[in-house]
């Protein structure tokens, strides 16, 4: 596979821009879009003076804006609660409220693994495994939608923390997502933890490919366990906000959104 | 007469795959790096609601505290108050039945408390000198 063009979002000011108008520029990464339109979602041209400034739009020659790269790329530059906030937690919520057939905004489902792997391995996951799971998503953006496109968030929660027994789904997810993130601020062991997220934009059919995509991935990841070696724990979940599907099983409903 | 037309089908064809947006997509990636560094904005939103430690200096320990104690802060429904109402620390389900709930998580405060007994003893043997 042919590498993406890739943005490091280097700046805290584009970090939070980017947070700010993540729509946006998921919808710029679909389609460019005139100044006119832009300007009617953005409601401020200073705004879309700060966007093109901090390099994360560009403006054509025909007058058309663009998005910079097929991947922005950013690490989290803000405090732990808010980032979960943010970023993980919508998700996983979802993801959860899913687990007991409740109803959630979207479609979501999440996936609840231990695996034994080695230390070496453990470390290698989010730079190559993951990695190579993120391209494969982004890949999938790249097939033409045939339905309306709805916003959709991959999130990877990993850590080789102990967690208790006798715990809930829920209090488990919710225990282990504490212990990722405490384990990634820890000076020997942060490099065992995983808190990352993919965003994109996913019609019904990008959103079959990107289950089956993950459902590989863990079944890949599933071979590499030996033995003599320590439990890793994963959460991994989708969420595709696509409006008001009634139905919680997601294999029946994909098409009605 | 055919043969033009097929060509100038052609033509129309390969023009407009040629001349079409290419099929577009694309995402963003977003990792949570080792140490956060807060930006004067959300830093902001944290001081707001009453925790205000500078991200500046923190060593790894002390961050950690730090973690543990918004965390501590978040089981009582402190800091998750977002738009997206995230009911993050209940159960599903028990949301209006006023049921006790919460995760089953190791004990917060008695790390918290057994942060503070450094202060609370110097300050005891400060005020035993006066």
């Amino acid at each position: 596979m042919m590498p993406a063009e890739r943005l490091n979002i280097e700046s805290e000011f584009a970090y939070d821009l980017l947070q700010d108008n993540m729509e946006l520029i998921l919808a710029l990464l679909e389609t460019p879009m005139s100044k006119q339109e832009l300007l009617g979602r953005l409601g401020s041209i200073d705004m879309l003076g700060r966007l093109v400034r901090n390099g994360l739009i560009q403006e054509g020659k025909d007058g058309k804006i663009f998005a910079v790269a097929e991947t922005y790329q950013q690490v989290r530059q803000e405090g732990m609660m808010t980032f979960l906030q943010r970023y993980i937690l919508p998700s996983l919520n979802a993801g959860l409220s899913s687990l007991h057939g409740a109803e959630s905004h979207g479609l979501s489902r999440v996936w609840i693994k231990t695996f034994r792997l080695s230390p070496t391995t453990i470390r290698a996951l989010r730079p190559n495994q993951f990695q190579s799971l993120f391209e494969e998503l982004l890949k999938i953006t790249n097939v033409a939608a045939q339905t309306r496109l709805y916003h959709q968030s991959v999130l990877i929660v990993g850590t080789s923390r102990d967690k208790k027994e006798n715990l809930s789904e829920n209090d488990s997810i919710l225990e282990l997502v504490k212990e990722a993130s405490l384990q990634k601020v820890s000076g020997d062991e942060k490099d065992m933890a995983i808190m990352s997220q993919f965003d994109c934009l996913a019609d019904s059919n990008r959103y079959r490919l990107s289950l089956d995509t993950l459902e590989r991935a863990l079944a890949l990841l599933e071979s590499e366990e030996t033995s003599d070696t320590i439990p890793y724990h994963l959460t991994v979940a989708i969420h595709w906000r696509c409006e008001s599907p009634k139905i919680s099983v997601v294999d029946e409903v994909s098409e009605s959104c | 007469m055919l043969r033009k037309s097929i060509i100038l089908l052609f033509c129309t064809c390969f023009g407009l795959s040629f001349t079409a947006p290419a099929l577009a997509g694309g995402g963003i990636i977003t990792d949570a790096r080792t140490v956060g560094q807060k930006s004067k904005r959300n830093s902001q939103v944290e001081s707001n609601r009453g925790l205000s430690i500078p991200a500046e200096g923190l060593t790894s320990i002390e961050n950690e505290l730090y973690l543990l104690v918004s965390m501590w802060f978040s089981e009582s429904g402190w800091a998750l108050d977002s738009d997206t109402h995230i009911d993050f620390y209940q159960p599903r389900g028990q949301a209006e039945t006023d049921e006790e709930s919460g995760c089953q998580q190791a004990p917060i405060l008695p790390w918290f408390l057994l942060g503070l007994i450094p202060f609370v003893t110097r300050r005891k043997q400060n005020s035993i000198e006066a």
